[in-house]
């Protein structure tokens, strides 16, 4: 009789399973038909920028150089008395803005009236629009459901749709330790509304709350419509990890950069070709470099690329590849963040510097850059004083560089 | 001495697409999971100072579930939230058995810790002890790899349906194995069952199958059930 019960037991078990199974097959091809499991990470698309507006091709083969032809800041909100950590996105072409640019504005960083800032940049007259705060945290505790003590660092995307995601770093109870990464999604607006993003979730990525994961560089656009998110994980030991996300912005997946590491952060990533990636990394560590990791496959795996010879003080960087060029944003110091350079390479080891962005006095800061292409023109932005968002604007000329050109603009 | 290669493992194990619960019902869904712990924990803690039942302990704990639905940071779930995040479905089922068990004026658990344990049968304590010993050690290897001092990320793991899969295996092996038909609700084996099984259709709460089966604060708690019960057990 036992025996008979077990048997019995086993079958509805099985039963079970097979319904399960049968279910979860089901679902998952209703809600992921453009991602097969088994399938090896999509390659990635040749920039950000090239993958969410074609028609911002631009070719920098041959002989030429980037020419500052525009700088400035963007307004900040009325009353603000601080800004810090700039991102930029393109828009499609249809849109009559050609980039938004998202920052954290308030009192002073990590002060508890500190909200997400955004500016569009008005594609016709190249003007940047007064900013607007489009993330409170009392809004997002109400919808959300629990409290959010701090926002911080802003990361913005644009997915397949055409809708801009932000990843917005929100923290619990403590400091920037204590930050999770909230995901927000811009709610599609009738003509006239004012822009409106609704928060989705808290990103999975740890166990203990979530806690200690933050963001600060652009995401990496893959073919398949989706991204590869940088992130970093902060309390006791620094590591970066890479965050998939698909193409409608939601979580994907993540693995760690360099698990064995223990001191770099805010990685951002660089394409050589389609599945050879590089993650440049802050170093918190004492070698004032800059921190390098390297996939061959599509950021299925990495391997530590030791550091760049490049000097860098524990400071954020910003990169972006067009089409054989590779651009990065830095402070090529040991110590101090009152340089800030914009350089370029071809093979992502020998950087040449294309533009000294800022240069102040030692104690001033120039920091936390981002870097994006718009209507065939590059455009960088950068905390300034943490009072403002700086912006350059640089267009590709043919033949090299004038001594004019070169000497031109530094503020 | 030559390292060994997890990456591969590490790679099969992560290249799954999560699926995530519908946001739209996460905030009432927090809410009312947190109702049920808190009302479970403040019954268990009246418990333990007095074992008995009464319609004012009820009240006390309705009270304060119902604090946790209130919306703003003058409500309890506001403030969970904000440290904890969410409950694990685990901890929301043993809170459910509680709380029914009190209702019912007969504890479940012989004592006042929150923990499905029923000595009905020997070989299902066996089983309940092991489920609790591997209760404590994936707490603290998911600890570990929060920090990152594992090759590979078994969290991420958890997000794999051969990883949620493998665990209701075991489950129901466990289950099975048991031979209990009249227990099904009071004991772990099948309180696992019931929370994979509603985890393999909600996902709640974040699509990773570790975060169903044990939070922190469930972890921290069976620390102390079973620290009390090893020092029981050596004082009988």
């Amino acid at each position: 009789m036992q025996v008979f019960s077990v048997l019995l037991r086993g079958a509805i078990a099985l039963g079970f399973c097979a319904l399960l199974a049968w279910a979860d097959g089901a679902r998952r091809a209703e809600l992921l038909p453009a991602r097969a499991r088994t399938e090896p990470l999509p390659a990635f698309a040749e920039s950000n920028a090239q993958t969410q507006a074609p028609s911002q091709q631009l070719s920098t083969q041959g002989i030429g150089h980037w020419e500052r032809i525009g700088q400035g800041r963007i307004p900040m909100p009325p009353g603000v008395l601080a800004a810090h950590a700039s991102a930029l996105v393109a828009l499609p072409v249809e849109s009559q803005a050609s980039m938004m640019a998202f920052w954290f504005a308030g009192d002073r960083e990590s002060a508890p009236n500190v909200q997400i800032a955004m500016s569009t940049l008005d594609r016709a007259s190249g003007v940047w629009s007064d900013a607007k705060l489009v993330v409170d945290r009392w809004d997002l505790a109400q919808q959300l459901g629990f409290g959010i003590r701090r926002l911080g660092n802003p990361v913005a995307w644009l997915d397949s749709q055409g809708q801009v995601h932000l990843y917005v770093v929100a923290t619990g109870l403590g400091g920037w330790a204590a930050g999770r990464i909230l995901h927000l999604r811009q709610r599609p607006a009738e003509a006239g509304q004012a822009i409106y993003f609704e928060p989705i979730d808290v990103l999975p990525l740890s166990w203990l709350w979530n806690i200690s994961y933050l963001v600060r560089t652009a995401p990496l656009a893959l073919t398949d419509g989706g991204a590869v998110l940088p992130a970093y994980f902060e309390l006791v030991r620094k590591t970066s990890v890479a965050v998939r996300i698909n193409g409608q912005g939601d979580f994907a997946g993540f693995n760690r950069i360099l698990p064995n590491d223990q001191r770099n952060l805010q990685p951002a990533l660089l394409a050589l070709d389609e599945s050879n990636w590089w993650a440049l990394m802050r170093d918190a560590g004492p070698t004032g470099q800059i921190r390098m990791a390297k996939t061959q496959n599509g950021g299925r795996h990495w391997s530590d690329g030791g550091n760049l010879p490049l000097d860098n003080p524990n400071s954020s960087v910003a990169t972006l590849s067009i089409g054989d060029q590779h651009l990065l944003v830095y402070n090529p110091l040991k110590a101090g963040r009152h340089v800030l350079d914009l350089a370029a390479s071809q093979d992502g080891q020998r950087w040449v510097t294309v533009a000294n962005l800022a240069r102040g006095s030692e104690g001033r800061e120039f920091s936390y850059p981002a870097i994006a292409m718009a209507d065939g023109q590059l455009w960088v932005s950068y905390t300034e004083q943490r009072e403002f968002i700086a912006w350059q604007r640089f267009a590709w000329v043919a033949g090299p560089p004038s001594a004019v050109a070169q000497s031109q603009g530094l503020p | 001495m030559t390292s060994l290669d997890f990456s591969q493992i590490a790679l099969l194990m992560q290249d799954a697409s999560p699926l995530l619960p519908d946001p739209a019902y996460l905030p009432w869904l927090g809410q009312a999971a947190w109702a049920l712990v808190v009302a479970a924990v403040v019954l268990g803690a009246l418990w333990r100072q007095r074992p008995s039942v009464s319609n004012t302990r009820l009240l006390m704990a309705a009270c304060l579930a119902l604090w946790t639905f209130y919306p703003g940071p003058w409500g309890l779930s506001y403030w969970l939230g904000l440290a904890f995040q969410k409950p694990s479905l685990m901890a929301c089922a043993l809170a459910l058995h509680y709380v029914v068990g009190y209702f019912g004026a007969r504890i479940p658990f012989g004592s006042s810790q929150i923990h499905p344990v029923s000595n009905t049968a020997m070989g299902a304590v066996r089983i309940e002890r092991i489920f609790l010993a591997c209760a404590l050690a994936l707490g603290w290897i998911l600890l570990i790899d929060t920090f990152g001092f594992l090759p590979f990320s078994v969290y991420a793991w958890g997000f794999h349906p051969v990883c949620s899969a493998g665990l209701l295996a075991c489950a129901l092996l466990a289950w099975v194995g048991t031979g209990r038909w009249h227990h099904l609700a009071s004991s772990a084996p099948a309180l696992l069952l019931l929370v994979l099984l509603v985890f393999w259709f909600l996902r709640w709460p974040s699509g990773n199958v570790w975060d169903a089966v044990l939070d922190p604060c469930l972890w921290i708690a069976l620390h102390s059930f079973a620290i009390r019960r090893f020092l029981q057990r050596h004082k009988g």
